[in-house]
Order: C-alpha cells, then sequence, then structure tokens
C-alpha cells in the first residue's frame, strides 16, 4: 500500500456575522474540479451542491491527564476518521468552527490524534473578523483574542462600513497581537484562494516574504556606534540619567563602517549574554569580549577610561541609548561615532495578548536549544498560543523549520541555507509573554563560534 | 510498559485460505451470523454484503448510501441491523435481505448497532441518543441524552446489562429502567468497550492513549497507559484471563488471574512490521488470537504460550476487521482495499 499523501485542512474561525459562511460558499464555488469536504459546526446556509457538508456538534475532549494541549476535538476524530476511508477521496478539508470556539483544540487534534496526523495536515488557521464590530469583542471577549492570535491569515472583512481612519487602527491593534499572520481587507470576504489555502502548513518562509517586518531583528542593546580612536586612553562621559546602571561592551572592528558594525553584531549579542562586570565610575573598560556594567547610581558626572593600547576602530554598544545620558567619548576633544546605529528597542505591550518575535544571526546550540524549549513549553506552553520559526542548528546544513500549537511541536530540515547567512528567526503569540525573557533564553541557546 | 522494539522479520506457516473475495472498498466490519452460517461486511461505501460460510454471494443491500459504520446479527440470525451516516438505522431480512424496517434513531450518523446476544433487543447510538427496540422495529425505551457522543455499546455476555461509552462516562444500563445501572465517571474519551466473558470485568480503550479497566462488582479500577497511541482494539480470552490491546504495534496482553493485571509485565506479541494494529480477536472458546495490522498482516498467536507465531497471511492492505465464526472454525479478514479473506485454521 502506498502512503497517501496528506490532505490539508484549513479552519475557519470567527464570530457569528464576520462573513465566514460567506467565505466557505465562495471557496466552495471557486475551487471548481476539487473536492472539498466541509465540517460545520454552526448552522450556516451554505449554497453549494457536490460538496460533502456535514454538520457536528463540537465535543471537546479534555484527556484525563489534565494537559490543555492534549485537548482534542472528538467530533472532528470521529468524522474525519470515517471521511478518509472513503474511496472517493477529498481534495480538500475545511472546517468552519463556531463563532465561539477556542482554536486551540481543532489545531491541536492533527497534532495529538495518531490518526489524524497520518493522514491530514493542518494547513492554516483562516480568522474573519467584523472591521465593524470586533472592537467591542477585542476588548472582552477571551475568544476573540484567541481566534485572532492563532490566526495564520486574518480577513477585516466588510470594510465598506469602517472608515480608512478605523481600519488603520484595527489593523495596529491587530498587528500587535499576532503580527505574524497576513492580513487582508475584504468587502463581502473577497480574496484571492491561493491567499488563504494551501498555505503550505504554516510556511513560515511565505509569511516572512510577505511581512518582513515582524521579525526585525531585537538586540538586547539599543544603540552601537563605531569611533576611531588613537592608541592611549580615552573617556566615556555620561550624566545623569534614568537607570542606576548600564550594560556596554567595546569591541574591535575591521573597518570603521557599517559593515563592521554588522560584522560584531553577534559578538555582541553573545557578549550580552555573558555575566555582568560591574564597573564603578573611574576604572577602566577595555575592548574585548566581556559584559561591563557601568555603575550609575549617584549624582553627577561619570566618567569611565576606555584603554585602546592598539589604535583602530571599536565600536561601543549600549543597553541604552546614549542620549538617555548624554553619553560621549572624549578624547583630546569629544569625538563623534563615524556611523552609529540605533536598534529596535525591546516593546513592552500592555496588551494582554501579545507576540515577541526574535532574530539573531548565528547557529544555535542543538542541546541548550532542546532543553530551553522542553523546559518553556512545560512552564508557559498554556500561555504560548502559536509558535513559528526558521533555525540555524550548527552542524547542519539545512533550515529547521518548525511551528507549534501550545505545547505541541512540528518540526523538520527544510532546504539548505546555501549563500544566505545563517540565521535565526521566531516568533512566539500568546497571553503574557515576558519578551525578556523569551529573548535572553534563547540567546543563551546561541553556540559559541 | 508497551515497547515497540524491532525484531526479526516474523516468519510462521501461512493461514489456510478457505474462500476470498474482493469487495473493492474499505471493510469497516464485519459480523458473522451467531450460527456461523454468514457472514456480512458493511463497506464505507454503504453496501452490506452477505456471504455464506463457503463464500457464496447470497445478497447485498444498499445500507447507509452515504456510509454503513455499524453492523449486528439478531440472536436468531433472521435479521440484520444496520447504521450509517444518517439518522436511521435498517434492519434486514437475514435471509434474503430484504428490508423490513426502518428506525428513527435520532439526529446524526448511527455509529452504534447492537443487538442483545440471546434476546430480541436492539439498542442504538446515534449521536448523544441512546435507544432500545425490538427488532420487530418497536421503539422500546429513549434513555436521557448521554453527555456526549456514544462511541461503543457492547451488551455483556449474561445480558442482563449493556455498556454505553462515551466522553466522560461508561455506563451500564438496563432494558427496563432509563437510569443507568451503575455510571463509572473518568474524565477521558472512551473510544472502545470490552466485556470479559464472565462479565466480571469491563475494559475501555481510549483517545489518550490507555486502557481502563473496572471490576463490575466492586467498581474498582486501574489503568494501563503509556501506550504510544490511541487504543481502539481490545479483546478478551474465552477464559476471562487474557486481554489482548492494541494502539501500538505490538501485541500487549494482560494476564488478569491472581493480582495482575496490577504491577505485572504483559506479554508482548511482535509481528507487525512496526505498523500500528488495526484489529483484534481472540477465539471464542479456544486459545488463539488473530491480530491484523495496518502494513496488511495477519498474525495468528497462541498467548498462552506466550509469543508464539502460529500462521501468518498477507492482504496487501491495512487490516480492518478480523472475526471469527461463533464456531472458532473460521476467521475472517478484511483489509482497507476490500479483500476479505476466510481462513480455516488447522490447529485446534
Amino acid at each position: 500500500m502506498t502512503t497517501p499523501d496528506k490532505i490539508p485542512v484549513t479552519v475557519l474561525t470567527g464570530f457569528l456575522g464576520s462573513g465566514k459562511t460567506t467565505l466557505l460558499n465562495r471557496i466552495l464555488t471557486e475551487q471548481h474540479g476539487k473536492r472539498i469536504a466541509v465540517i460545520e459546526n454552526e448552522f450556516g446556509e451554505i449554497g453549494v451542491d457536490h460538496q460533502l457538508v456535514v454538520n457536528a456538534e463540537e465535543e471537546i475532549f479534555e484527556m484525563n491527564n489534565g494537559c490543555i494541549c492534549c485537548t482534542v476535538r472528538g467530533d472532528l476524530i470521529r468524522i474525519l476518521g470515517s471521511l478518509m476511508k472513503r474511496r472517493d477521496r477529498f481534495d480538500y478539508i475545511m472546517i468552519e468552527t463556531t463563532g465561539l470556539a477556542d482554536p486551540a483544540p481543532v489545531a491541536q487534534t492533527f497534532f495529538v490524534d495518531d490518526e489524524m496526523r497520518e493522514r491530514l495536515a493542518l494547513d492554516g488557521i483562516v480568522t474573519v473578523v467584523d472591521a465593524k464590530h470586533i472592537w467591542q469583542h477585542l476588548d472582552d471577549s477571551t475568544e476573540a483574542k484567541e481566534q485572532v492570535a492563532f490566526a495564520d491569515v486574518i480577513l477585516l472583512n466588510k470594510i465598506d462600513l469602517a472608515t480608512p481612519a478605523e481600519l488603520d487602527k484595527l489593523e495596529a491593534r491587530i498587528r500587535q497581537m499576532n503580527p505574524a499572520a497576513r492580513l487582508f481587507r475584504t468587502r463581502d470576504a473577497v480574496v484571492e484562494m491561493d491567499q488563504i489555502l494551501n498555505l503550505g502548513g504554516f510556511n513560515l518562509q511565505r509569511a516572512l516574504q510577505v511581512d518582513p517586518m515582524f521579525l526585525e531583528p531585537e538586540y538586547p542593546f539599543e544603540w552601537a556606534g563605531v569611533y576611531e580612536l588613537a592608541p592611549g586612553s580615552h573617556q566615556l562621559v555620561l550624566q545623569d540619567g534614568p537607570d542606576p546602571a548600564m550594560n556596554v561592551v567595546l569591541l574591535p572592528v575591521k573597518s570603521a563602517d557599517y559593515g563592521g558594525l554588522e560584522a560584531v553584531q553577534l559578538e555582541a549579542v553573545l557578549s550580552f549574554s555573558d555575566e555582568e562586570i560591574p564597573v564603578a565610575p573611574g576604572s577602566a573598560l577595555r575592548p574585548g569580549p566581556g559584559l561591563c556594567r557601568l555603575d550609575l547610581q549617584g549624582k553627577g558626572e561619570k566618567r569611565f577610561p576606555l584603554e585602546t593600547p592598539v589604535g583602530g576602530a571599536y565600536a561601543l554598544f549600549t543597553e541604552h541609548h546614549p542620549d538617555e545620558f548624554q553619553a560621549a567619548v572624549h578624547g583630546s576633544a569629544l569625538l563623534e561615532p563615524v556611523v552609529a546605529k540605533a536598534y529596535k528597542p525591546d516593546h513592552e505591550h500592555d496588551s494582554e495578548v501579545s507576540s515577541v518575535g526574535i532574530a539573531v544571526p548565528g547557529d544555535l546550540d542543538e542541546k541548550k536549544l532542546n532543553h530551553w524549549l522542553r523546559d518553556l513549553l512545560m512552564n508557559k506552553g498554556p500561555d504560548i498560543f502559536r509558535m513559528k520559526g526558521v533555525l540555524a542548528i550548527q552542524g547542519d546544513s539545512r533550515r529547521f523549520v518548525f511551528q507549534g500549537v501550545h505545547m505541541l511541536f512540528d518540526g523538520r530540515p527544510d532546504r539548505e541555507w546555501g549563500n544566505e547567512p545563517r540565521h535565526n528567526s521566531l516568533i512566539f503569540i500568546g497571553r503574557n509573554l515576558d519578551r525578556a525573557a523569551l529573548t535572553e533564553g534563547f540567546q543563551q541557546c546561541l553556540a559559541r563560534p | 510498559m508497551p515497547r515497540a522494539a524491532l525484531s526479526a522479520s516474523p516468519s510462521a506457516p501461512p493461514l489456510s485460505v478457505g474462500w476470498s473475495a474482493d469487495l473493492g472498498d474499505h471493510v469497516v466490519r464485519a459480523a458473522w451470523s451467531p450460527d456461523a452460517s454468514r457472514l456480512a461486511l458493511a463497506t464505507i461505501g454503504g453496501p452490506v454484503i452477505v456471504f455464506d460460510r463457503g463464500g457464496r454471494l447470497l445478497y447485498e443491500v444498499p445500507g447507509h448510501p452515504s456510509g454503513t459504520l455499524s453492523l449486528s446479527w439478531r440472536a436468531d440470525g433472521r435479521a440484520l441491523a444496520t447504521g450509517g451516516q444518517e439518522p436511521v438505522a435498517r434492519i434486514w431480512d437475514g435471509a434474503s435481505g430484504a428490508l423490513l424496517h426502518e428506525l428513527e434513531a435520532g439526529r446524526h450518523w448511527v455509529e452504534q448497532v447492537a443487538f442483545s446476544p440471546r434476546r430480541d433487543f436492539l439498542a442504538t447510538g446515534c449521536g448523544r441518543l441512546l435507544k432500545l427496540w425490538r427488532g420487530g422495529g418497536e421503539l422500546l425505551r429513549t434513555y436521557p441524552e448521554h453527555p456526549s457522543t456514544i462511541t461503543d455499546i457492547q451488551w455483556q455476555p449474561g445480558e442482563l446489562f449493556f455498556a454505553s461509552a462515551s466522553y466522560g462516562q461508561l455506563a451500564t444500563f438496563r432494558p427496563d429502567a432509563n437510569e443507568p445501572v451503575k455510571r463509572f465517571a473518568w474524565k477521558g474519551s472512551i473510544l472502545t468497550i470490552a466485556w470479559s466473558p464472565d462479565g466480571n470485568y469491563v475494559a475501555t480503550g481510549n483517545q489518550d492513549a490507555s486502557v481502563h479497566f473496572w471490576y463490575r462488582k466492586s467498581g474498582k479500577d486501574l489503568e494501563m497507559t503509556g501506550y504510544p497511541a490511541k487504543v481502539r482494539e481490545l479483546s478478551w480470552d474465552a477464559s476471562s484471563r487474557y486481554l489482548a490491546t492494541g494502539g501500538s504495534a505490538v501485541v500487549i496482553v494482560w494476564d488478569c488471574s491472581g493480582k495482575g493485571p496490577a504491577g505485572t509485565r504483559p506479554i508482548q506479541l511482535d509481528g507487525h512490521e512496526n505498523k500500528p494494529l488495526r484489529a483484534l480477536a481472540f477465539q471464542h472458546k479456544g486459545p488463539f488470537l488473530a491480530s491484523g495490522g495496518q502494513e496488511g498482516r495477519v498474525c495468528l498467536w497462541r498467548p498462552s504460550q506466550h509469543d508464539r507465531l502460529v500462521r501468518m497471511a498477507e492482504l496487501g492492505s491495512s487490516i480492518t476487521q478480523v472475526a471469527w465464526a461463533p464456531d472458532d472454525r473460521s476467521l475472517a479478514a478484511a483489509s482497507a482495499s476490500g479483500v476479505v479473506r476466510v481462513f480455516s485454521p488447522a490447529e485446534k
């Protein structure tokens, strides 16, 4: 017996009245020549012949072990189990959930149940949002937040009922909760089918291509400047600022330009995950790896000598932007950096549901990564709705792509890195995520070069 | 606990084939009539095909047009009940295949039909609705709705009770009362029920990759965990000593004699090339166990002599059913591509 290819499954979520059924009808009419099986959990008006529509009552099965990540949809297992035995095979399966459904058990069904996992592949979660009425739900409904947070594709539907300014505001709000989803503004749920179907199993590469912004790297420092320093001693001078201490790293660079700066960024990231070396005012900073924690307590100007026995270009990485302390480097006179770069600061999100994107160049230590992920998912699994990423594992010439739903994790080696620089991009979407802890934890998994 | 160890490819003499047929569609159920004279096979496409013992086609009934899911013979063999992907159950004449009755079983699929083994009761499970009928089509009782879809119905061998399984509970019912005789509450999804032939134990196979085990009288229970997959295959041997379980590539057989199975190591029968088991059946009176795997092989074991593999056969696609004739002289096996083979195991 040959193993049949897995049948793709798309889960359609959205509140009652958002336009789910309109979209479903559109999919069914536009996908000519394809056999689509639809599992409906809500009484909808599907007006398309020749397609199999099964109405099912949502049955959420929790497991005796109490693990929410093992919670699955019993109705889907039973019904899909029967459908898959049929000779007239289906090309596609659509599952329309009720407006108040939690998307997690649906998604988890395709990971947890062995039969489902073997024969079906969750292709994507599509969430339809009523652009006019979603606001009230985003504020007070856990389900609405979860439906947005779990989505791979979000349709901002009924745009004719909202002003462009309202739409921009809504889009920004949704982006903050789930920057990884592809977002389309639609009227009557009109959207190209290949934007919502056959996404290829949460293909992150595609998500990145569509919206590279969401993984704009975040660094443990906010600023770096490259200085030409003559041999001898210089001064880093800081005035009073908002924090009692600041971490800095001083690294020699090959050339006093952006290329030189970028070449040492990874080293700086690694240094920032080192143990801090306390440095009191008046004590010297020397170039090289090692994280210096400048003591900035007390009033008045603080001076830290920079010792550079060899002249050349040096990059100073600072935890906070130097403007916050009117920080400057003095030689015989005030020195301006040859090049300077501000890095995206770590965000503070107020929203309960948010996302954390991490992008760092370099290779990961597989053991450390496994250990970290295991601990993380065990402790925070219930709060992590979705996670996706592309990773560079030390010793493997291929990209490693993964995605997960709560504690469930699905990953595999992908294509070769080739000439592309090896880097890691991942995103977590969930509730009460601790950005600093996630970023730091991940950076601890980097392999020493 | 269950561990799938790759061993050398097993070998055994072939099972001797009595007859063979190709139905061309996934066989979801195989059931011998109580007098062993007929074999009914339900296909997922709908048709139910009935052969005589020698392999002669007797009749075919349409079953349920969008898919047949369940099948049961009445004790006298004169009626055959079917359920499928529509809200009605049907009763057919066991000898001719003529449609006798249509039963309004509820609003969903009729996933369960179960005639009692001696008297004339038929239980149907349709979504959360459990109903009891006479084989003549009269409705005797509609039980209060179950908490979730009924996944299995099995009459106790003494047939004073039957058990129903659903998410969250196993319950036993009498034909003459709405309220369950006993309710075994358990937070988990039960997929299948197996009464021990002596009626003392009831075992369940579960979605969360475990086997649960209740002592019917005391209500005490035991749980066997650690299976690699959900457990849908269970079979007791005639002595009620051995319980064979699936949920793995290896047949796990628990010995319930003495203080067992608590704290004991099960017998492991490894013959399916690391592919999941799909069917298990002990003989009704004899010592042999038949197992069928996704790789398409049927194995015949004698678990009381531990891992002794007695006979083997290949059907070419995933085995879906194995069923012993009530006299144990024939073993039917059916596959996902529709192959049906009836063996006459020589050993007794």
